[in-house]
């Protein structure tokens, strides 16, 4: 049988360029073909490891935003905030990252992710969690960086500290618009971690507002309602880098906004026939 | 494709050049066409390619050449057109029909390909090209994109890291 043609000898090793240029060409929402490529040979592997590759990886398919990686949990199937103790997040980066760089800390077995956001995770360790305080120690990781760092938020007493929900919003002086699908491999784009928890026995929902540079939780606004609902902890849905929306819990059908723009909690009503029998 | 050399191309309504391949052969072509090639632009600006001159390109054979040609020549107009704003859908659809069956070819021509779109600087080759292996290297295993790619069997310690990795990864490919 003939040898099949070999584009390594066609292509010599000094055109690396030509590899990066096929390998660029791989769709983003196809990390496994990537992550193949980066096991073919070592010179493959620095290629799509090097941070230029991801650069560029990201500006060539700007119109779609590349899959980072993606948080799976073993263990219990409760949602990817789970609160079961067995369940632990992991965090597989794919395509445009380096694979093996995680601080290991992140990949304890207690560690869940909350959010995401264009590469910044925002983490709960559920082992920081105990019963006779409301303390809440949340951390911010970015795999996205070579050698990234885990940010530990200042310890946050919220109201009701066991039933909560968290998201992360861009504070970028431009803002990210759904267009922009700068992943945040600098890390020094500012941010904010929007924790929203609320108490059924006053009535009371309050969202704490932490700003990264600062790094301090800068805002706490509430607002009474007077309905008896808890915020469960479930992944909130962001709009348009600007609003948050949490889900509730609770008799009545609603859900709350945090609005970045206008710095405000809010509680939106449901139509009622959206919701489940009880 | 092989045309003999015919004359003065400064004459008629397009302007020619003449391209010669490593292995001697002379390609007449539209300067239009070879303009798609930033290389050749260049020397086609300064007023070479013309007559009995030729450019000669020593690193393109005369097969590769003529495939390349015949990329630029179907690419001409569009390219003409300041990367076609005004072309209609149907244009486009031949263009990509075009450039479908044109990269449906012996995995060593592409390779060459490669080689020549890269020297001559055909930006739209490149990366049609770029893209057919990228779709080659899709969904395989690295030792299956290895014999795609023609590259030489792995030796003993690059199995075992590749194994290694397997063994973290191999996800990935449930």
């Amino acid at each position: 049988m003939a040898a099949p043609p070999s584009l390594r000898r066609v292509v010599s090793a000094l055109l690396d360029e030509l590899v990066e240029e096929i390998l660029l060409r791989i769709p983003p929402d196809d990390p496994a073909s990537l992550l193949s490529a980066a096991l073919v040979c070592k010179s493959w592997c620095r290629l799509v490891t090097n941070p230029i590759f991801n650069r560029r990886f990201h500006e060539h398919h700007h119109h779609t935003p590349p899959l980072l990686g993606f948080l799976c949990k073993f263990g219990h199937t409760a949602g990817p905030f789970c609160y079961r103790t067995e369940g632990a997040a992991r965090f597989f980066p794919a395509a445009t990252t380096t694979f093996r760089r995680l601080p290991r800390i992140v990949v304890a077995p207690r560690w869940h992710a909350v959010d995401a956001l264009r590469g910044r995770i925002l983490f709960f360790d559920w082992a920081t969690r105990k019963r006779e305080s409301t303390d809440l120690d949340l951390f911010v990781c970015n795999p996205m960086v070579t050698g990234a760092e885990v940010r530990r938020l200042p310890t946050l007493v919220p109201h009701l500290a066991h039933r909560w929900s968290a998201g992360l919003l861009c504070a970028a002086p431009a803002g990210c618009s759904d267009g922009d699908d700068h992943a945040h491999a600098d890390d020094d784009c500012p941010f904010r971690v929007v924790v929203v928890s609320a108490n059924p026995a006053t009535g009371i929902s309050s969202a704490y507002v932490y700003s990264s540079e600062q790094h301090s939780w800068t805002a706490e606004i509430s607002i009474e309602h007077n309905y008896g609902f808890t915020v469960p902890m479930l992944p909130s849905a962001r709009i348009g880098n600007d609003a948050l929306y949490f889900f509730s819990d609770g008799p009545k059908f609603c859900c709350l906004e945090y609005r970045m723009s206008t710095q405000q909690l809010s509680l939106i009503s449901l139509p009622s026939e959206w919701e489940l029998p009880s | 494709m092989a045309a003999p050399e015919s004359g003065d191309g400064n004459n008629g309504a397009a302007r020619m050049v003449t391209l010669i391949s490593s292995d001697n052969t002379r390609f007449e072509v539209e300067a239009a066409a070879a303009s798609l090639s930033q290389t050749l632009q260049l020397t086609i600006l300064d007023g070479g390619g013309g007559g009995g001159d030729g450019i000669p390109l020593p690193n393109v054979d005369s097969a590769t050449l003529s495939k390349v040609l015949e990329y630029c020549i179907k690419h001409a107009p569009a390219a003409a057109n300041g990367g076609a704003p005004n072309a209609t859908a149907v244009d486009r659809a031949e263009l990509e029909r075009f450039d479908n069956e044109f990269v449906n070819i012996d995995q060593s021509v592409l390779y060459s390909l490669i080689m020549a779109a890269h020297n001559l600087e055909i930006e739209g080759l490149q990366s049609l090209v770029a893209k057919k292996v990228a779709d080659m290297i899709k969904g395989k295993s690295p030792m299956e994109i290895r014999r795609t790619l023609g590259f030489p069997d792995p030796t003993p310690e690059e199995q075992a890291e590749m194994n290694a990795h397997m063994l973290e990864y191999g996800w990935a490919y449930e």
